[in-house]
């Protein structure tokens, strides 16, 4: 699964990986000052050091000159392949990546969408591909989207913004804006009506 | 057929020593009022044995295994529960210190990640390991837990104990599963693979899908 495999698997469907695709209009600096912040300011968070190795393979490209950017391509990939042994967290340099992007809690986490936007938070087991082998489209997803433990999203889709994908649901349709999908395969299922679930779900304070 | 497979692996690990684990393998009938009853050989809770009785146990638990990933986390959060207790300043700290180099490590390495917030029962069995977060309120006796499982408050609710489920005892968590909110997972309860549960289980119940429906047994 790794994007070093070109013309295979999810190689080719991603963006091509050859310029930095970092949020514009903030440095490398302030970025991942804010990506430490998103997550809990924890210097042991197994997320930001999977998105910070994201950020710097894509600041890497800035350096236009290859034998420069050598050393700097050889010190991501390594980094790369240490988060992914470590951790679980495979998050290739060029599927574009918003702001303030959280990965809450590490483990089997595959991200090759063709875009994420800002205030996305993932969590463990999160898988976001192609949908099959022959397919060449991964998703788009929106801004300020929640995504539950084991969900996996796939296929040329869009999920629109402010929307829920719950936990261990398979969504491979598009989603308007401020949905919230569950189920194997995905289902609407109303805000509302899962909050009134919620509080009368016979709960015991203790 | 969940029931029949977990009790298969159930019989599977009970201890070499026999007769110790009553419960585990047939339901037990629970008398009336308190759904948490311990069927357990002395009835303590596990705050009130000695770390190293407690330790024995869930060694013997994790069938006498020094490569079990469950068997550390485990151990990690029962010393975790107690470091906390240590009269002497000096041994509190390293005790602490240890504890979290512990806790992120197992987290890291093996992915199970058992907050000493937890109130853990006794025996808890914890299967495999790799991408588990289990932030319930409380672990009841017995319990059996796989990879890839889930525990936590349901979204937009994170951070007060009351939105954290609760898992009663002997239930039996299947891989993949999610126990979203301050839902309770009722004793003897079986929570299939990759089910989603988001309202409570009630006892000896078999529940499946996402959402979790039941099924019957």
């Amino acid at each position: 699964m790794s994007d070093g495999r070109e013309g295979e698997g999810l190689g080719s469907a991603l963006p091509a990986g050859d310029h930095n695709a970092n949020p514009a209009g903030v440095g490398i600096g302030d970025l991942l000052a804010e990506d430490y912040r998103t997550h809990g300011s924890d210097p042991l968070s197994p997320g930001f050091w999977a998105l910070a190795v994201h950020r710097f393979g894509n600041w890497r490209m800035d350096v236009k000159h290859r034998l420069l950017r050598a050393p700097l391509s050889l010190l991501y990939q390594g980094a790369h392949q240490g988060v992914i042994t470590l951790w679980g967290i495979d998050l290739p340099y060029n599927a574009k990546i918003g702001r303030r992007f959280r990965i809450a809690h590490h483990g089997a986490v595959f991200i090759g969408s063709r875009e994420i936007g800002d205030d996305v938070t993932i969590r463990h087991s999160v898988t976001i591909g192609l949908k099959r082998k022959s397919e060449r489209l991964a998703p788009v997803i929106g801004n300020r989207i929640e995504i539950g433990p084991g969900a996996c999203i796939v296929g040329d889709i869009q999920v629109g913004d402010d929307s829920v994908v719950g936990a261990n649901t398979v969504l491979a349709q598009n989603v308007p804006a401020g949905s919230m999908v569950l189920g194997v395969p995905a289902r609407f299922i109303a805000p509302e009506k899962e909050q009134d679930q919620s509080e009368g779900s016979g709960v015991r304070k203790s | 057929m969940l029931r029949d497979l977990s009790s298969g692996l159930l019989q599977f690990v009970a201890p070499k020593s026999g007769a110790k684990e009553p419960g585990v393998q047939e339901p037990i009938p629970v008398p009336g009022a308190q759904s948490g009853a311990v069927p357990v050989t002395d009835g303590r809770p596990a705050e009130e044995l000695g770390l190293g009785e407690l330790l024995a146990e869930d060694f013997a638990t994790h069938d006498r295994d020094l490569l079990q990933p469950g068997f550390w986390a485990v151990a990690a959060h029962r010393v975790g529960r107690r470091a906390g207790n240590v009269e002497l300043r000096a041994a509190r700290l390293a005790l602490e210190a240890a504890y979290k180099v512990a806790f992120t490590g197992i987290d890291w390495i093996w992915g199970i990640n058992l907050p000493r917030s937890v109130d853990l029962g006794r025996r808890v069995r914890l299967w495999h390991n790799g991408c588990m977060l289990l932030a319930a309120r409380s672990i009841g006796n017995d319990v059996h837990i796989r990879h890839d499982t889930t525990f936590g408050p349901a979204r937009g609710t994170e951070g007060t104990p009351a939105t954290l489920p609760v898992i009663e005892d002997r239930a039996d968590i299947g891989s993949g599963a999610c126990v979203l909110g301050g839902v309770r997972v009722g004793h003897d309860a079986v929570v299939g693979a990759n089910t989603v549960v988001v309202k409570n289980v009630p006892p000896h119940a078999t529940v499946l899908g996402v959402p979790a429906r039941m099924i019957p047994t």
